[in-house]
């Protein structure tokens, strides 16, 4: 039977072993921004079809950007952000990236 | 008696007693819906997704990405004129009305040229927020009959939103 010390020696080296490609590459904001012509019930519908959220999420992304004038809708690494915009400005929505802040 | 909506089992939709002037605002839209990338309207439909301090990262894509969009923009027009090609005329009541069916696939055409064509009456028309929240509405110049048209395809682009939002329940 291994000793506690030993395991607890291993997990470590496997953890740090695991670091992922996505720490080390900045992450990225895709925003929306209101539009007065774009209804609302379409942006909702669009954030649920691009990145597969609910109804409840899309609604409440949606609302903050109608109340606030711009949302993040979602936050990640660099290509897949910029994938995201051009889908969502495949749905007129008016898309852009920002680099999140560290 | 007012359009009417039904789908069938397919979730395709059929769009009955449409009267005339409905059908040649829909039929205008193919010609609207021309749109190049090098116009304003190009631009707004499909602004640059960087600061505009990132002039490289800005042109790469509209070098990479606009041909896609503007792809996208085409097919979706193409399919509307289709479907309108085939749009049938009838008598109800003494009345020439049309049926206008949608397949459940070409939804999201519609959805996409729809709202496009929203945004570029509203871009010709310098229509806004304050127009858009007008309750009465009066047409009597070329503006106002726009902001009535951006109203009246919004209002079949919420129909075709709330199948959509039915499908995904």
């Amino acid at each position: 039977m291994l000793s506690t010390g030993v395991l607890a020696s291993t997990s470590t080296e496997v953890e740090e072993q695991t670091v992922t490609k996505g720490a080390l590459s900045p992450p990225w904001h895709v925003i929306v921004h209101d539009d007065p012509i774009t209804l609302m019930s379409y942006v909702t519908l669009a954030l649920q079809k691009v990145f597969g959220y609910s109804l409840a999420k899309s609604n409440e992304l949606m609302t903050t950007v109608h109340t606030s004038g711009r949302a993040v809708v979602w936050t990640g690494e660099r290509e897949r952000a910029e994938i995201y915009v051009q889908k969502l400005q495949g749905w007129q929505l008016r898309a852009t990236l920002e680099l999140a802040p560290v | 008696m007012g359009p009417k909506v039904t789908r069938n089992g397919a979730g395709d939709i059929e769009l009955s007693g449409l009267p005339p002037w409905i059908v040649a605002m829909l039929r205008e839209l193919t010609d609207e819906l021309r749109i190049t990338p090098d116009s304003d309207i190009g631009q707004r439909l499909f602004p640059d997704p960087y600061d505009a301090e990132e002039e490289q990262e800005n042109a790469e894509w509209r070098r990479l990405v606009h041909p896609d969009l503007f792809a996208l923009l085409a097919s979706a027009r193409e399919i509307l004129a289709s479907d309108l090609e085939r749009l049938e005329i009838e008598d109800e009541d003494g009345e020439l009305v049309a049926r206008l069916c949608i397949q459940a696939s070409h939804m999201h055409a519609w959805l996409h040229a729809l709202g496009a064509a929203r945004q570029a009456l509203a871009a010709e028309h310098e229509i806004g927020a304050e127009d858009m929240e007008e309750e009465e509405l009066e047409v009597y110049d070329e503006r106002s009959a726009a902001l009535a048209r951006v109203h009246l395809l919004g209002w079949l682009q919420q129909l075709l939103v709330e199948c959509e939002v039915e499908d995904l329940e």
